[in-house]
């Protein structure tokens, strides 16, 4: 055993792990120039390319990595739920803290039973999955860890650091500091909208109940380490102990972060076990090891391998049997939100959701911050799929940042001179809020920011000039939605849909659309 | 209600003036007869060729030396127009080497430092970065730096008549020398943008609301917050769609540089580059109107250096 156990082995590969997939997430950033996998952290998750390629009926290649992961669990079990997980690790460390300062023991003892909520949660999310719904995304730590820094954590930072600098700016030592860091911040041009808070809400949520058990969302939640514990069930690698030395003190019960240890401490659940090595350093008579050859399982293996459970797997199968259809069904009828415009390069909407894993790298790299998280504007199943808002951020006509980090293609990869063509929206002027249309005052912002050539905005006109929008030109970048100097809601707005806007006869080109925002 | 002598005498003044305004619009007196009207004259020194550097130290020479103008450890702001994400063919922004020489020319004469930004229209990275501006600005030893609209101060315009005050970038008001250095193209609204337009990339605010009368908010603007010496690019002038452009079949090659201490002479003269007269330009006429600058062609001192 190496100095100092080897759990401080693992406490360094998980911060490694952890600190690189920060480094990487902060680094999708424009210009991209560094080279770097930016959007390599989803495609490591088994459960992500399962059901990725299944609602999608496509093999998608770029998941390869997720094949690593399958052979270290097959060789080593659940070693990434214990070294590698960046959700893990943020867990550990959020249960760390909650022993420690708030000094909460948190009761070991636990209906075992519990465990198959994961294992159900799999198998619906296959299901699902099949009907062409993919929904593991909401629930994978490799789409939620991304997610949440790209849409929360970063922008609120950016925020605070944009406060601060300010304060800063009247400490005369600290001027030149505080305009480095504030160079950063305008560059990044962080915007904050609801959504933000939602997708930090969760991960919060899921270290808080670290309250309740460590490591609560990996023994009951998370359908990736229930598909690794499907998976590592096999693996000849485990802990062992030796029966003729163990002392039966149960620490390494107390010790387990995963409640993987049954018995008299003898017993080790294969499935739950995610080889920390705790127990190796708090079992005193060195009757702890790890090697070849199986564990001891518990006495009730049905109840400790949920992965198994015939029943469960029945139960929950069935229930999404039925309930997948009705959820098709009713998003079938749901309209999209008419304002609803998909990134540059999205897939049709179908495919689009299929592939889609909501990891949310095209929001962290969006070069105005104009992506953002979908609430239910796509209906139930397009929850933190990303919508460009152009009030808060438009599409930059030449950008294609957002199309090279996608890592199903649910966003195609554009070069410059398709993204030219790439039409994501349309413009309509609302000439009941429009300056020259109303105020009878001048302004062409729109037409002026327009960068299309020819423009898609012609201003028209005796007398007062008026903009107007030529449908055809237009790509719906919605930079005059964004630029528009009517406060509040902009007086020439981007929808998504350009077949739900109808042209009127009023002899101006005149342009409405139906339904108003959400509806 | 007595009256005193001084208020007597502007009295008389007053009277005067209407009688000399009257008896001008009356018989079309030349300019001259014109009393109060200062007899403004603008030096404007049109450069030709491609050796910026050289152009611009000459055309600087007939204006008295850059020296003149930036006092030792100056802090000066190299004002281009990066509004747009666009490379510099397209002529939708200043040409980077033009930048680039009037950065190195400054601190020759001796600038403490010079800084080159623009508060862009489209995104500030992109368009520093497409516009080639950064790179050539920061080369020739400038500092370029985004502008902060967090960093705003608020600047009166006591004479405004469309605006009474302004978000300003809050170091360009710790700035010694500005040299404006827009480039010439097509706009829709104000026909052409130009020297009087493009200081409205210091303003931190929300500048689509700059929109509305916008000629004698640029009037206005230009009063308070006027450049030491503007430098029109029309090396390439953008012809139509402007001020986005977009296709080289917009841009017109013509290797000219304009080079003033009045910005309004700037603009009045670049006019003549696109076939049109100062007048046809609203924020030529409005300056005109309220005697700011010189407007007319006729009254400028043009020289030309070539190189």
């Amino acid at each position: 055993m190496p100095p100092g156990g080897w759990e401080w082995f693992r406490r360094l590969s998980q911060v490694a792990f952890f600190g690189a997939a920060c480094v990487l997430i902060v680094a999708t950033n424009y210009p991209l120039e560094a080279d770097l996998p930016y959007d390599i952290i989803p495609r490591f998750s088994p459960l992500l390319a399962a059901t990725a390629m299944a609602a999608s009926r496509a093999v998608i290649t770029a998941f390869w990595p997720a094949l690593i992961v399958v052979a270290l669990t097959l060789l080593l079990g659940r070693a990434f739920c214990g070294w590698v997980c960046p959700v893990g690790a943020l867990l550990d460390a959020g249960d760390f803290v909650i022993g420690k300062v708030f000094r909460k023991r948190r009761r070991e003892g636990e209906k075992v039973g519990h465990r198959r909520w994961r294992i159900l949660l799999l198998v619906a999310l296959l299901v699902f999955a099949a009907f062409g719904i993919p929904l593991a995304g909401w629930f994978d730590p490799l789409a939620l860890f991304p997610r949440t820094l790209a849409t929360s954590v970063i922008p609120y930072a950016s925020v605070g650091l944009d406060k601060l600098t300010l304060l800063l700016y009247d400490v005369p030592r600290l001027e030149s500091f505080a305009s480095a860091v504030r160079q950063r911040v305008v560059a990044e041009n962080v915007t904050l909208f609801p959504g933000r808070v939602a997708v930090a809400a969760v991960l919060a949520g899921l270290v808080l109940l670290g309250f309740v058990r460590r490591r609560f969302y990996c023994r009951y939640v998370c359908p990736t380490g229930a598909l690794l514990s499907v998976v590592g069930w096999a693996s000849p690698f485990g802990r062992r102990v030796a029966g003729a030395e163990c002392t039966e003190c149960k620490r390494c019960r107390n010790v387990c972060r995963m409640g993987a240890i049954g018995g008299r401490g003898e017993a080790t659940a294969q499935a739950e076990c995610n080889l920390c090595m705790d127990c190796l350093t708090a079992c005193r008579p060195d009757a702890t090891s790890f090697g070849y050859g199986r564990a001891r399982p518990p006495e009730n293996p049905t109840t400790w391998a949920p992965a198994l459970n015939r029943r469960d797997f029945l139960v929950s199968a069935g229930a999404s049997l039925v309930a997948a259809p009705a959820v098709l069904v009713t998003d079938g009828r749901v309209q999209n939100d008419l304002f609803l415009i998909r990134p540059p390069g999205a897939q049709e909407e179908s495919e689009f959701l299929a592939r889609c894993v909501r990891c949310g790298e095209c929001i962290r790299v969006c070069l105005t911050q104009g992506l953002a998280p979908v609430h239910f504007e796509a209906g139930l199943t397009g929850l933190w799929t990303p919508r460009l808002i152009p009030r808060k951020g438009y599409c930059e006509y030449l950008c294609t940042l957002c199309t090279q980090v996608c890592p199903t293609d649910a966003i195609k990869t554009l070069t410059e001179e398709q993204k030219k063509k790439e039409i994501i929206g349309l413009a309509v002027v609302d000439r009941t809020r429009c300056l020259p249309w109303v105020e009878d005052e001048d302004c062409n912002v729109c037409e002026e920011m327009c960068p299309t050539s020819p423009k898609a905005i012609e201003l028209r006109g005796r007398g007062r000039l008026k903009p107007h929008v030529i449908a055809d030109k237009c790509v719906g970048c919605g930079i005059c939605e964004y630029a528009c100097p009517v406060e509040g809601d902009a007086a020439i707005v981007v929808v998504g849909d350009r077949d739900r806007v109808y042209f009127t006869n009023d002899g101006g080109g005149g342009r409405h659309y139906r339904g108003g925002r959400g509806g | 209600m007595g009256i005193n002598r001084r208020e007597f005498f502007r009295d008389l003044g007053l009277a005067a003036g209407a009688a000399a305004l009257l008896s001008r619009e009356a018989f079309g007196a030349d300019e001259a007869v014109w009393p109060y009207a200062p007899l403004k004259t603008a030096d404007v020194i049109v450069c030709e060729g491609t050796a910026y550097k050289t152009l611009l130290t000459r055309a600087f020479d007939k204006l008295g030396g850059l020296k003149k103008y930036i006092k030792g450890g100056d802090s000066v702001l190299v004002k281009p127009n990066i509004a747009w994400d666009r490379a510099p063919e397209y002529g939708a922004t200043t040409n980077p080497f033009v930048v680039a020489a009037l950065v190195e020319l400054s601190l020759a004469a001796g600038a403490g430092e010079v800084k080159v930004y623009d508060n862009t229209c489209a995104n500030c990275r992109r368009s520093y970065d497409s516009s080639g501006i950064a790179d050539a600005a920061r080369d020739a030893g400038a500092k370029v730096s985004y502008v902060d609209t967090a960093l705003g101060k608020t600047v009166n315009i006591p004479n405004g008549v469309a605006v009474k005050k302004a978000e300003v970038y809050a170091d360009v008001l710790d700035t010694d020398v500005i040299i404006n250095v827009p480039i010439a193209k097509d706009h829709s609204l104000s026909r052409l943008t130009l020297g009087m337009k493009n200081l409205l990339g210091i303003l931190v605010e929300n500048r689509g609301r700059w929109h509305q009368r916008i000629n004698q908010k640029l009037v206005d603007l230009a009063q308070v917050v006027t450049p030491t010496l503007t430098v029109i690019d029309a090396t390439r002038i953008m012809t139509a769609n402007g001020p986005t452009g977009g296709e080289l079949g917009y841009v017109k090659r013509l290797d000219k540089l304009i080079v003033t201490t009045d910005v309004t002479a700037a603009d009045a003269y670049a006019t003549t580059l696109f076939g049109l007269e100062p007048t046809d330009l609203g924020v030529v006429k409005e300056a005109r109107k309220r005697d700011f600058g010189t407007a007319d062609v006729e009254r400028m001192n043009v020289s030309k250096v070539t190189a």
